[in-house]
């Protein structure tokens, strides 16, 4: 509980700045099936490493279960999966990064950074792996551009709380 | 329309009134609501009313209240409604 | 009776005894300005509550009382013998009131009389222009030279409407006690017709109020609706505010309603962005807020004090008429001069508590609980003295953690009473005769599930008066005595709740009921339903059998969100018919939401609880029984037929892989299935935790909870299961 309040009190202090910032947003910068993709750090409450998960059946496969933080119970959900990219492969940099009260397995956590917004734009580049819905837009970043991610589309309630259809 | 079969429009009937006005609604142009059998309302009552005003509003129609019985109006006054009602005072 | 109304009421009790007190100290040490001053106060408060709901009797009684009394607490008049008995006759006639409120009876012609000559003999009493003044203006003078312009902004919690507080008396209570300068009703919330639901509260006001009150007056006039309003209040003159109550309500709209309704002008408010203070204000407001939560905590300090010596007080009372009782036994003489002059006083006092501080406790005591357990898996040594010391911290924590679940239990009785309005509304708007009868008011049940059984309760209430009691007259024609019956009953059942509804109507017409669903479509023409399951069918959507829809019921909507609530809450319903002589309507709760004894058990890689309250035995079954078993859906087990529901195949798991394999027997109300689990792990106490939105339509399971080793296992919902398993 005290921890929770202190993440929020971090995040609080996080609004502060970025007022004094102006124009630019921070953002996450993470690696998910070898392409870096980036998330609003405003859609964040926090980043933990990789936990046990508890399995709940019937659900759609890239909901993998629930898992404990501090006394709190939080949907865990595989992004790759989600994405159609294959099943994350576990290992020690294997992240969880939640919003929402739904945790995101990712591969790697690359950065936080913030992006102007002159370098952000609503065309879709080709070669991007994911379905366009899941895009909310792309920003210029180290000369590449990245995908931001539309998180009510990915966490999209009535899609992701489906049951698996019986065998 | 007149609400014959309601001498009251309270938090009892707001539920069976709701289904009249969205039939209502469906079927009729400009809707004039007959008051004059309600004698009791109360802010229940008046949230249902102010709820059917609004939504008929932004439908581009037209609705108004008649014949409303004195004591309703008190009570309507009380909590200063009668204006985002439509009533003339 | 409301909760509302019965403080009203205990707290009217308090101040008349308060009020006997000093006047009885008052005839026989003479008048103090301390004695003086308390029954003035009384007065004035029961004055106070009474306006608040409306009571005119006791208002127009007490004004007369209370006027009196402040002319001598100003010394212009003096106290006499002759005026001690006159207002103890006056304290009798408040209490006659009072309970007559209680009964919900009217004054008697005598009582009127009685009344009306203690008001005149009052009057005597009072200096001659203070009449007058009185008979001129209702208002005192006092008011209007020293008041403040106070903002209201009032928003109504969820359950605000059902409560049946009206907000419409505490607007005309504000002109009582001042004069209300402006109302404004705020109505940009309130959904369109389709989408609003009718019965929750979206109006909100934004009132001015000028008055000689201070702010904690002001709050005081919404005590009885404290906990169904979200206030904010403060002077009119102070703009800053405004700026706060626009950022605080967080609507969009409300900047240009309060400066259309010209509360203010567009000048004085800020945009929201800029009034966002620099840390260092924030630092400050901070600081402020810490000295004011310190001088806080000082004030509940005192009263908590204050109520300990109270209770401590009450307690040696308890103790004396115990060590009386003794003495009655041992000597059998009764000393009568200390029975008559000491009546027995119920020792009542309760502090009220918001509920969600409560659930905060419950969460810290969970947590405590699982660190405590963990302790005692780090130790590995239950002989040692720590050992020892940390299993007698588990008793501590379990009793601890008992009490506040008990702090959440509340009698159903005040929910229950609350229909008697509705019901007796409801049988007269559509020519019915009804005897309702409750019983097993006392029965106690968690807050949470009281108030959401309430609203299916009326449902079911409102259908058995509509569909269920016939006319009069076509009772009679049966052979029935013309005024029907409906009861609700409640009592406790092997760790769940029981609550019935039964009529001595009609009783449901099964063919009709099977016509219509096949009629829509819900049920195949060749079926071989049995008359349980038919019953059930009115529980389905849009299946109204009503051949006109009235006022009351009969849209087709309801018995299916009925149903849908009482899972909700892990309960499950039952009907029992017989043509021509009622209906019976069974529902089971459980006894709380937050908490259950469980039996730990895995599946698979998944561990899950079941509810003890849930469980019958649990058999193991070896490799060859396990064979012999080889898909079927019955087993025998001492000559009783059970139904088996093998968890691996509804969960998706693949084959079980374990040599042994366990059988848990769970029943729920008569209805009795064995789960095919895998491994039995031992009981396990636990706090139940949602899962969360993304398994919502998962159905089968209730929740999870986390277990000592952190780990999580998710909660069986043994109604459901059973359902699951007859369904197929």
């Amino acid at each position: 509980m005290e921890l929770d309040l202190d993440t929020e009190m971090n995040l609080d202090d996080m609004d502060d700045d970025l007022l004094v910032i102006g124009d630019s947003q921070q953002y996450l910068f993470f690696i998910l099936a070898g392409d870096i993709y980036a998330i609003d750090v405003n859609n964040i409450s926090e980043m933990i490493e990789y936990q046990a998960i508890t399995k709940v059946p019937l659900m759609l496969p890239y909901i993998k279960g629930v898992t404990n933080v501090r006394g709190k119970i939080i949907t865990v959900l595989d992004l790759r999966e989600r994405f159609g990219l294959g099943e994350t492969k576990l290992n020690y940099k294997t992240s969880l990064v939640i919003t929402n009260n739904i945790a995101l397995i990712i591969d790697e956590v690359h950065e936080v950074t913030s992006v102007e917004e002159s370098n952000l734009k609503e065309s879709i580049n080709f070669g991007v792996k994911i379905e366009r819905r899941f895009v909310k837009n792309m920003a210029s970043y180290n000369n590449t551009h990245i995908v931001i991610l539309d998180c009510d589309e990915v966490l999209n309630i009535k899609e992701i709380s489906q049951k698996r259809a019986s065998k | 329309m007149i609400l014959d079969n309601l001498t009251a429009l309270t938090i009892y009937e707001v539920e069976t009134l709701q289904d009249i006005f969205i039939l209502a609604l469906k079927e009729q142009e400009n809707i004039l609501l007959d008051m004059a059998k309600i004698d009791k309302i109360d802010i229940v009552g008046i949230q249902l009313l102010l709820s059917m005003v609004s939504t008929v509003k932004a439908s581009q129609k037209t609705i108004k209240l008649i014949n409303v019985k004195d004591t309703v109006l008190q009570q309507i006054k009380i909590s200063n409604t009668q204006i985002a009602l439509g009533l003339d005072v | 009776m409301t909760e509302e109304l019965e403080i009203f009421l205990e707290d009217c009790d308090d101040q008349l005894q308060m009020m006997e007190d000093a006047l009885v100290d008052m005839q026989s040490n003479g008048a103090s300005e301390s004695t003086i001053g308390t029954i003035f106060r009384a007065v004035h408060t029961i004055k106070g509550s009474a306006g608040m709901f409306g009571f005119d009797d006791i208002v127009t009684f007490a004004h007369t009382g209370e006027n009196l009394f402040d002319s001598i607490r100003q010394g212009d008049v003096g106290v006499c013998e002759e005026m001690i008995s006159l207002f103890l006759l006056c304290k009798d006639h408040m209490e006659v009131l009072i309970n007559l409120l209680t009964e919900d009876k009217e004054l008697s012609a005598a009582q009127k009389e009685v009344g009306h000559n203690l008001i005149q003999r009052l009057e005597g009493y009072l200096p001659r222009a203070q009449i007058k003044e009185e008979n001129i203006e209702d208002i005192p003078s006092t008011i209007v030279i020293e008041a403040a312009k106070w903002h209201i902004s009032i928003r109504f919690h969820k359950d605000f409407f059902t409560t049946g507080m009206s907000i419409n008396s505490v607007f005309k209570f504000f002109n009582k006690v001042g004069k209300v300068l402006k109302i404004q009703p705020i109505i940009y919330n309130i959904p369109s017709i389709e989408d609003i639901n009718p019965l929750h509260p979206y109006i909100g006001f934004e009132v001015c109020l000028l008055a000689d009150l201070s702010k904690s007056e002001v709050e005081d006039i919404f005590e009885f609706i404290q906990e169904d309003v979200d206030l904010y209040i403060f002077l009119c003159d102070d703009s800053d505010e405004y700026n706060t109550l626009v950022s605080i309500r967080k609507e969009p709209e409300l900047k240009n309603e309060l400066i259309n309704a010209k509360f203010i002008d567009e000048d004085t408010l800020i945009e929201p962005e800029l009034i966002i203070p620099t840390v260092e204000e924030k630092e400050e407001i901070v600081l402020n807020q810490k000295e004011e939560e310190i001088v806080l905590n000082q004030k509940e300090e005192e009263i908590v004090l204050n109520q300990k010596e109270e209770e401590i007080v009450l307690n040696q009372k308890e103790e004396e008429e115990i060590v009386l009782n003794q003495k009655e036994e041992e000597e059998i003489v009764l000393n009568k001069k200390e029975e008559s002059s000491e009546p027995k006083k119920k020792a009542v006092s309760s502090l009220r508590v918001d509920s969600s501080k409560i659930d905060i406790l419950i969460n810290y005591m969970s947590e405590i609980s699982i660190t405590n357990s963990r302790i005692l898996t780090l130790i590995d040594d239950e002989g040692s003295e720590i050992g020892e010391t940390v299993i007698h911290m588990k008793q501590l924590l379990e009793f601890v953690s008992d009490g506040i679940m008990d702090m959440r239990m509340v009698k159903v009785g005040d929910s229950f009473n609350k229909f008697r309005r509705i019901v007796s509304d409801t049988a007269k708007k559509i020519g019915k005769d009804v005897d309702f009868v409750i019983s097993g008011e006392d029965t106690e049940l968690d807050k949470t599930v009281v108030e959401r059984i309430s609203d299916p309760l009326l449902h079911m209430l409102r259908n058995s008066i509509d569909h269920g009691v016939e006319l009069p007259e076509d009772r009679v024609a049966c052979g029935k005595p013309a005024q029907g019956r409906v009861d609700l009953r409640a009592y406790q059942d092997s760790g769940t709740i029981v609550i019935e509804i039964e009529d001595n109507g009609k009783g449901l017409d099964r063919d009709r009921i099977l016509a219509k669903a096949i009629e829509n479509g819900s049920v195949k023409k060749n079926n071989n339903l049995s008359d349980s399951e038919i019953y059930k069918l009115i529980f389905s959507a849009g299946l109204s059998t009503a051949e006109t829809v009235s006022a009351i019921s009969g849209r087709g909507v309801g018995m299916d969100v009925v149903k849908r609530n009482i899972e909700d809450l892990r309960g499950s319903v039952e009907i029992e018919s017989t043509i021509g002589q009622g209906s019976k309507i069974t529902i089971r709760l459980p006894l709380t939401l937050a908490v259950i004894d469980g039996f730990l058990l895995q599946v698979g890689d998944t561990k899950y609880i079941i509810p003890l309250e849930n469980i019958k035995e649990c058999i193991e079954l070896t490799t060859i029984e396990q064979e012999s078993l080889n898909g079927n859906e019955f087993i025998n087990v001492r000559g009783e037929v059970l139904p088996l529901l093998d968890i691996r195949l509804l969960l998706g798991e693949n084959k079980s892989i374990t040599e042994r394999q366990n059988i848990v027997i769970v029943y729920f109300g008569k209805k009795i299935v064995g789960l095919l689990v895998d491994e039995l792990l031992g009981e396990h106490q636990t706090v139940i935790k949602s899962l969360g939105i993304v398994f919502d339509q998962l159905s089968g399971i209730s929740g999870a909870s986390v277990l000592g080793s952190g780990e999580i296992a998710l909660i069986f919902d043994v109604a459901r299961l059973i359902e699951l398993r007859n369904e197929g």
